[in-house]
Parts: C-alpha cells; sequence; structure tokens
C-alpha cells in the first residue's frame, strides 16, 4: 500500500535524524579514542574519558547533547526513547505540530554545524597526522577487497530509508541493482559449524571460501560498503567531504577498514543534513499522515539501511495477518565474512613471534570495531549456554593450545 | 494528543529526585525480573515517596542508560544477575561502585551500567550521587517465557521491598 505523502517524508525525517545521531555516537565514543588517545594506550585512558582530556569536555558534552535531542524526534512519535513505536502499517503514529517543529528544525540546524566541526576534527587528529593515515592504507587493515552493497537512490546516490539495492565489484563496477523483494536471487546464506551468524555471500558469484578479489561472493556493507555502492552523496557537505575521503585514499573503492570511520561520520553528515531539509519543507506539517489498511498482505519484504549496514526483513502471514515465515538478515549479518577477513588480517599482521600485548590486541579490536557490529543482534541462537572453542595455532599450523568453556 | 517532553524539559523535572529503574526483557523469562520488582515498587510506593521518586522500565542496556540516569539525585536499579554458583532468587543489594566498566567496548550496545555511570560522571552530566543495585539471581535466562521460574517468581516480593528500603533509608 502506498504512504501518503507526508506520512513518508516524516518517516524519512526521523530515520535521517537516527542515522546521525547513531553515527555520532560510535565515531565519538568507540572510534575517536583509538585516534585521538592512540590505539596502543593504555587500555584505561583509551575511552571517552580519556578523549575528553584530549578534546575537551565541552565536546563529549556536545555529543550526548545532540544524540538526545535527535532521540527527542523519536520520543516525540513514538512516546519514549528507547523502542518507540513510531512506524504503522500505512504511515505513522502522529503528526508533527508547528511549535515542536521550530524547536526541531533548529537541533537540526546545529546537528549539521556538529557534523562539520566532526569533520575539522578528524581532520586534525586523524589526516593531519601521517601515522594514522599510514595505518589507515596499511595493508594491515587494508587488504579486503571485496564487492560492496548499499541502497541507492535513483541517482546512485547513497540512500538509507528506501530505493533499489546496488552492488559494486571490488573495482568498483556496478555488479548488479535490484529491488529489495528480490534479494532471494542474489543473496545467499551459508551455515558454517564454528558459528552461531550464519554467512552470506552473493548467490551469482559463489562462495569459494574465505578468500576475496572479484571470484569471491564475500561483500561488505555498512557505511564504508554504502559509499563504495554509490555514486555520492545527495547533501552537500557530505558530498564534499564524500569526495576528499575518496581523493585521500586513492579513489574508489576504497577498501581500507579503518576508512569506514571516515565513512561513518559523512554518513551522519547526510543524515544531519536530510534531517534539516524536511524540518524546512513547512508540507512536514501536514496532518495526513496514514492510509488505513484495507487488506490482510499475504508477503512483505523490507530493506533499508540500518546504521551499521544493509538490513532485510521478509514475513510471509496467513489470512489473519499472523506470520507464518520470516527470515532476517541484519547488518552484522552481511558483514560477518569481512569482519573475521579483516580481524585475520589485522591480527597477522600485528602479531609476529607469538608477542601479544595489550596495544596489539587493541589493533586487532580496531579491525573488528570499524564495522560496529552487534552479534547479539545477529546471533539467532539462544542454546542457554555458549560453547565455546578456541584453537590457537602456530605459523607451522601445529596445534599450540585448545582453550574451553561450557563444551 | 499525546503529551512531549524533551530531553531538557525532564532533566529539569528529575532535578533532586530518586529514580527506581526496573531493567530487563519480560519476555525472556528471568531476566524480566528488575521490571517485576519495578512494577512491584511502583505499587507498594508509599505516598509520601510518590513526588520525589521516579519509577521506569528499561529493556535496554548499552548507552540508552545514560538517558534513563542522568540528572537523578539517586538511582536504584533492579535488575537480573547470575553468579557463580548462586541460588536461584536469592536477592542482594549492592552499591554501583562494585560493578566494573565494560572492557572492551567493540559497539555501542556493549555499554554497561557501571559504564554509563562513569560516562555521566566524567562529563560531569549529571550522574546520581549514589546508585543501588539490587539484583536477583536468575534461573532462566535464556529462554523465550513472559512468566518468571518459580524461586524467582518468589522472591519478587523481598527484592521491591529491598528497594523500599533503600528508597527509605538512602546511605548517607
Amino acid at each position: 500500500m502506498e504512504l501518503p505523502p507526508n506520512g513518508e517524508r516524516l518517516r524519512r525525517m526521523i530515520y535521517n535524524s537516527y542515522m546521525f545521531y547513531d553515527h555520532l555516537l560510535h565515531f565519538y565514543y568507540l572510534a575517536a579514542p583509538d585516534f585521538v588517545v592512540g590505539p596502543t594506550a593504555d587500555p584505561a585512558a583509551r575511552n571517552i574519558l580519556g578523549l575528553i582530556d584530549k578534546v575537551g569536555l565541552e565536546t563529549g558534552k556536545k555529543v550526548i547533547d545532540m544524540r538526545a535531542k535527535a532521540i527527542d524526534v523519536m520520543k516525540y512519535f513514538g512516546g519514549k526513547r528507547t523502542h518507540p513505536i513510531i512506524a504503522l502499517p500505512g504511515g505513522l503514529t502522529r503528526p508533527l505540530d508547528a511549535e515542536t517543529r521550530d524547536e526541531m528544525r533548529k537541533h537540526a540546524e546545529e546537528a549539521v554545524e556538529f557534523s562539520k566541526f566532526t569533520f575539522q576534527l578528524f581532520e586534525d587528529v586523524v589526516l593531519k597526522n601521517k601515522e594514522y593515515v599510514d595505518l589507515v592504507l596499511s595493508e594491515i587493515y587494508g587488504g579486503q577487497q571485496t564487492y560492496y552493497i548499499g541502497l541507492v537512490d535513483d541517482d546512485n546516490k547513497v540512500e538509507f530509508y528506501d530505493g533499489m539495492t546496488r552492488i559494486v565489484d571490488p573495482e568498483g563496477n556496478e555488479f548488479v541493482k535490484y529491488e529489495g523483494s528480490d534479494y532471494l536471487d542474489h543473496i545467499a546464506e551459508r551455515v558454517e559449524p564454528w558459528t552461531y551468524l550464519k554467512v552470506t555471500y552473493l548467490k551469482n558469484v559463489g562462495w569459494t571460501g574465505w578468500v576475496t578479489g572479484k571470484d569471491s561472493g564475500i561483500y561488505r556493507g555498512g557505511p564504508l560498503g554504502r559509499l563504495n555502492a554509490s555514486e555520492g552523496m545527495q547533501t552537500p557537505v557530505a558530498q564534499a567531504e564524500f569526495e576528499k575521503m575518496y581523493e585521500t585514499l586513492g579513489g574508489k573503492p576504497v577498501h581500507a577498514t579503518l576508512a569506514y570511520h571516515w565513512a561513518r561520520i559523512i554518513e551522519g553528515a547526510q543524515g544531519a543534513e536530510l534531517w534539516l531539509k524536511y524540518m524546512q519543507d513547512d508540507d512536514i506539517l501536514d496532518e495526513h499522515i496514514r492510509n488505513i489498511p484495507t487488506e490482510t498482505p499475504s508477503r512483505g519484504v523490507g530493506t533499508i539501511e540500518a546504521a551499521r549496514g544493509h538490513l532485510i526483513h521478509d514475513y510471509d502471514t496467513d489470512e489473519n495477518g499472523i506470520v507464518t515465515e520470516m527470515n532476517l538478515i541484519v547488518a552484522t549479518t552481511h558483514n560477518y565474512a569481512g569482519i573475521n577477513l579483516s580481524v585475520a588480517s589485522a591480527a597477522k599482521g600485528v602479531i609476529k613471534g607469538g608477542e601479544v600485548d595489550e596495544g596489539k590486541l587493541n589493533m586487532v579490536e580496531m579491525a573488528f570495531r570499524a564495522y560496529d557490529p552487534c552479534m547479539a543482534c545477529a546471533t539467532h541462537s539462544l542454546p542457554g549456554k555458549m560453547p565455546l572453542e578456541i584453537e590457537i595455532y602456530d605459523a607451522d599450523r601445529k596445534l599450540r593450545r585448545t582453550v574451553k568453556r561450557n563444551c | 494528543m499525546l503529551q512531549f517532553q524533551s530531553m531538557s524539559a525532564e532533566l529539569e523535572a528529575r532535578r533532586g529526585k530518586t529514580l527506581v529503574l526496573g531493567i530487563g526483557n519480560v519476555i525472556r523469562g528471568d531476566d524480566g525480573v528488575g521490571i517485576h520488582v519495578a512494577r512491584r515498587v511502583a505499587e507498594l510506593l508509599p505516598a509520601e515517596l510518590a513526588a520525589t521518586v521516579d519509577v521506569d522500565e528499561a529493556c535496554t542496556g548499552g548507552f540508552d542508560l545514560v538517558d534513563y540516569l542522568r540528572g537523578y539525585e539517586r538511582a536504584v536499579v533492579a535488575d537480573a544477575i547470575k553468579t557463580e554458583g548462586g541460588e536461584p532468587g536469592t536477592v542482594y543489594k549492592f552499591s554501583a561502585d562494585a560493578l566494573k566498566p565494560t572492557a572492551h567496548l567493540g559497539h555501542s550496545h556493549g555499554v554497561n551500567l557501571a559504564s554509563a555511570l562513569a560516562v555521566l560522571s566524567g562529563l560531569e552530566l549529571g550522574a546520581p550521587r549514589e546508585v543501588t543495585v539490587v539484583a536477583v539471581e536468575a534461573e532462566w535466562l535464556y529462554e523465550f517465557k513472559e512468566e518468571l521460574s518459580p524461586r524467582v517468581a518468589a522472591a519478587v516480593e523481598e527484592a521491591a521491598a529491598a528497594v523500599l528500603e533503600a528508597l527509605k533509608n538512602p546511605p548517607a
């Protein structure tokens, strides 16, 4: 069914404010300490509080403040800050009144300005530090030449809310573009015996094992994946930084895993700019926000870009609208193969001669953290306990140690 | 029409007050015991405390806890706990100072209660001056059930009483 224009407009406005704050939070609280405090710094200092020591209390407060203002948007429509119910079949919960719009528009303006500030901080802390740029581009973090996936609009610009799914090959050429409802023709899932997550790959390339390149169906989504899969950003501030990123990192596509952080703040800026754009449109006050459904659907596939990556929900329902079958492929699942390859590459690159210390472990963790993964979302198993077995091999592939828990 | 209160208005309203926060997921068996305890506290809350105590539920963890706790003078958190060899239904009461922040933060969902409090105090954003945890040893943590296990269900009353005791007699 079709949404009324302002039902869709409001949903897009809300979703973009979410994309802004979620990316902002990850950058300042999880990624930035690695760069601002230092990748091998004492773990006790390598966190938000250590970051505040370097960039100042006001910046830390501003992040929390901006996050709260963006979440206020969700609270207005969903009644609460966490797990708000906003979208309803055919539209959403409530219209926006002029007074609240005026207040929230100021917050969106602040969000755009804070995005510019964040770019400047990234320039000062990371880009002006040759050691960090070299780290971003190093083989340790940069060897995963994969396919990339993301939603795009009619002009192949990065889209979060709705659009065609576009996949590009490791050289950046369009491999396929399809409607989300056709995902089963393009995405396959496989089960590995050693993990609770499924591993996805491109059906029409095939699974060739834990390798990258054009003959491997492994692909990546999330911020860097989306930028690579697109031809640009929809908004000017984000587009300028998009161009700067590819120019700085050697052209498109960029495979460097740590560039996920740069891509993340670029997307955050687009979120802020689109949030503002919708708030500046007086049609957003239109009170026709929902068309009441008149039919019972039998199947529905939703494809959206969550902050962490491509998200697919697929439902079959009976004549009463009760779900009979469902399939969810969440962001971290799409990235799972890439995460494994990135972590393995980082581990091989920084751990030499069996020497491991906190700093090296963090440098391995940085490869994981770049994806902002949510393993809980991606793990569809609840066995009651987690049998875990870790086998540690030396360079000659000789088993040196086995660690077991609950098995 | 649904009343909307922005975060800045909420913070103003929280000034000098105490939060009772139940944390958990009520469709995951005993994981939801903190919510059940908070609901019982709301039922038993004496009239003289009603103006200074807010009772809320957080079916979440992670960074969202920052927003829940920010600006309150004090907080009492009710949650499920799993300790080595603990007897299901046992009620514990301790200061949140005993909790350790998340060791390795990989994602924003990994922020635990201690990390959230550290952020609030580190940023001078209004961390509660004192946070008490009332925890119930859980048995069914990994099953999709809307009810509590018998021993944990039987402990809700004791845990609610422990929360009320903490409200009436806060640590110095």
